[in-house]
């Protein structure tokens, strides 16, 4: 099962690769950091010698954490699309380039976004992925050190989105494009600030989910 | 407190220049110096406030609770090893953003990626918690990415999408190190100061868990063969930021090597010892043959800091104190000379010729005499002429060499053939450089002299080389007591597996 869940995080991320359209891209990295989440729960049942460890327990939280950071994440991501292809008119990532001149408050909102679900540190998706992959590490150490490289896999198509669409020049039909509001930002910000903070402050998040992950992993070592 | 001031000091700026509309780039370059001199004036308080008494424990250290989860706190402090490098930093920082003055598209972005960047690595330096470290580990990966592919030259895209993968593998095999020393030690903990105390690693997890951290750690370090990001990289980079990569980031690198992979497991690096010595000659031998043959100006700088940093993870590979003083004063030689040569090829003389090709160059000597004596100096500093600090930095490693027995003496010989192909190349590339003759562009118009921020920023970096070229104590004295504790944990690790 777990290396299902490595084939799933993979493929994910290769198919997400290939994707010009921006809401297919989503939707294939949606299934890359679900696998995450898979991975995390699997490595649970390959548990050779759970007693006296932590590691479910931590294993347990991360999926949590990241399921609620996904949830942020990719609404947001989704929003943020969905503004651009009102622009724009166009969800295809070939006729961007150069955003990050002609919309930065917009390139602010997608980057950190796109940052939080690469995994960059003090935002939600590192706290996650980092539970997830410390508990399961303990469970089955080989294949965490491939999905750690799997990781990699999902850096590559993000910076590939954040590099067709922010860097390189202007398409010229587009170089008239609105920003996007104060007000955008301000409607889209909860979701910013969660994001931030579950990075900076995993631990009050944690607190609420403790006592369930805490009867659940008595439960399943029984 | 005061060490970690260079952390936020750089990452206020990062968002304040962030934020300033980039039509004020007379107001951003100025507030950039102003950040980048108080960081080197925050490290140069924390070397002044070292205490020799305790050099061999951590100072200035704080220590707040994050994640108890795992185990994760946010811990930093200060010994002799990390202050060297924070003042290398300082410097760098500073000189980066001399070489830098003429910038005007979007310098407000290019600061607050820069200052970014700057932060993550004085982070990396401070930390004791091994979370923490791993954090800012990451936190400076991203920036080099932009800086790379909105401000770079030539093949940009590829080379900032190189040099992030790179470093994102680094950091993924370096992490799944970490975790294993978290479960390895018993303790659940990421603690460094109490692993390096009280972690037991079995002789077994030792040997299967050092070379994880020490090639993941290595591949910032520029290890062959996993270098190839270095030249691509440093080349297609703007100035600024490739003197930061070739002077600091590659330091990340062997920072972790020695602080946590040689530190946390010495009975694994005992074990590892030869290989890592036969990986660091291949270094300086392959980086210097490479150089030699480059016509690229940009290029034979990027192999040379691939081949310097081979003497440093020789001297980490002796693990005896004159070796390992040795690589911590070649960190920081490398990183003031090797952000020199970067700013002379990248910028100086860039500038004026507007060419890179050793092809295209013309009498630079009588075209653009100072900038060709400048580096002539940094040339021979980088080719450790006696008087510079490359000298007493490459000679404490080749001791240490010598007396480590465990060494074949083929290391030896390959290290020889290293320093002569150091020699080769340096010489060969000043000659072809600026002595040269071009038949396609020969004109003997004078170019313009140097300007003051470039004299200032050459006349920084060439006199702190040759500071410590003179007085080496001035580091020495700092990095003995700290690098004590590690040597110590050797010399019982030693024992242990013979």
């Amino acid at each position: 099962m777990l290396a299902f869940a490595l084939i799933t995080l993979l493929w994910g991320a290769f198919i997400a690769l290939r994707q010009r359209d921006l809401k297919r891209v989503l939707a294939y990295s949606s299934l890359n950091h679900v696998a995450y989440c898979m991975f995390g729960i699997f490595a649970l049942g390959a548990a050779v010698s759970p007693e006296g460890m932590n590691a479910p327990a931590i294993a347990v939280q991360g999926v949590i954490l990241q399921m609620f950071a996904h949830g942020i994440g990719i609404s947001g991501l989704f929003y943020a699309v969905g503004k651009l292809e009102a622009v724009a008119g166009s969800r295809d990532i070939h006729e961007f380039g150069g955003l990050g001149s002609v919309m930065p408050r917009y390139v602010f909102v997608f980057g950190l976004l796109v940052f939080s679900s690469l995994g960059l540190p003090f935002l939600a998706g590192f706290a996650a992925e980092i539970l997830i992959f410390t508990g399961a590490f303990a469970l089955a150490p080989w294949h965490t050190g491939l999905a750690l490289l799997g990781l990699l896999a999902t850096a590559v198509f993000l910076l590939n989105i954040l590099q067709r669409l922010f860097t390189g020049p202007v398409n010229p039909d587009r170089s008239g494009m609105a920003d996007i509001s104060f007000r955008e930002v301000l409607y889209i910000s909860p979701l910013l600030v969660l994001t931030v903070w579950i990075g900076v402050f995993p631990d009050a998040w944690l607190a609420f989910s403790a006592p369930f992950v805490e009867s659940f992993t008595i439960l399943i070592s029984q | 407190m005061t060490a970690l001031l260079t952390v936020i000091i750089s990452y206020l700026a990062a968002v304040v220049l962030g934020i300033i509309p980039g039509r004020h780039y007379r107001l951003i370059r100025g507030l950039a110096l102003v950040t980048g001199l108080s960081t080197l004036a925050v490290s140069l308080v924390c070397y002044g406030q070292f205490r020799l008494g305790e050099g061999g424990t951590f100072q200035n250290v704080i220590e707040l609770p994050w994640i108890p989860a795992i185990g994760a706190e946010f811990k930093v402090g200060v010994d002799g090893l990390s202050i060297s490098l924070l003042m290398l930093t300082g410097l760098v920082a500073v000189c980066g953003v001399l070489f830098t003055w003429t910038l005007r598209e979007r310098a407000n972005q290019f600061y607050a990626y820069y200052f970014a960047l700057i932060g993550g690595v004085f982070g990396v330096f401070l930390s004791l918690d091994l979370f923490l470290l791993f954090v800012f580990y990451e936190l400076a990966i991203v920036p080099k990415y932009f800086i790379i592919a909105i401000w770079g030259s030539g093949r940009k895209t590829y080379a900032a999408m190189k040099l992030v993968l790179f470093s994102f593998v680094g950091s993924a095999v370096a992490l799944l190190g970490l975790i294993a020393i978290y479960y390895g030690s018993g303790q659940h903990t990421f603690d460094l100061v109490q692993l390096m105390h009280s972690g037991e690693f079995s002789p077994k997890f030792q040997i299967v868990v050092f070379p994880v951290l020490f090639v993941g750690f290595g591949i910032l370090a520029g290890m062959w063969p996993f270098h190839t990001w270095a030249p691509t990289g440093h080349v297609a980079a703007p100035t600024a930021a490739s003197m930061l990569l070739a002077g600091v980031v590659m330091k990340l690198g062997a920072y972790g090597c020695l602080r946590v992979a040689i530190g946390l497991l010495p009975e694994g690096a005992v074990y590892w010892a030869p290989v890592v010595g036969w990986i660091a000659v291949i270094n300086i031998v392959y980086g210097a043959l490479i150089a030699l043959v480059q016509t690229d100006f940009k290029y034979v700088i990027g192999y040379s800091s691939v081949s310097h940093m081979g003497f440093v993870l020789l001297g980490l590979a002796t693990l005896n104190e004159v070796g390992l003083v040795g690589a911590s004063l070649q960190m920081f030689s490398h990183g003031v000379i090797g952000a020199l040569l970067f700013a002379l090829v990248g910028s100086v003389v860039y500038s004026r010729t507007r060419s890179r090709q050793l092809g295209d160059f013309h009498n630079l000597v009588q075209r653009m005499p100072g900038i060709c004596w400048t580096f002539v100096a940094a040339g021979l500093a980088s080719m450790g002429l006696p008087g510079f600090s490359g000298f007493v930095a490459e000679l404490h490693v080749l001791i240490g060499a010598w007396n480590q027995d465990r060494f074949s003496i083929w290391i030896m010989v390959m290290a020889g053939i290293g320093v002569l192909a150091t020699f080769a190349y340096t010489l060969v590339k000043i000659h072809e450089a600026f002595f040269g003759k071009s038949s396609a562009s020969a004109s003997d118009e004078p170019y313009a002299p140097m300007t003051l921020a470039e004299k200032i920023g050459c006349g920084l970096l060439l006199s702190i080389a040759t500071v410590i070229g003179i007085y080496p104590p001035l580091l020495t004295s700092i990095l003995e007591p700290s690098l004590a504790p590690i040597l110590e944990a050797l010399a019982a690790a030693g024992k242990e597996v013979f």
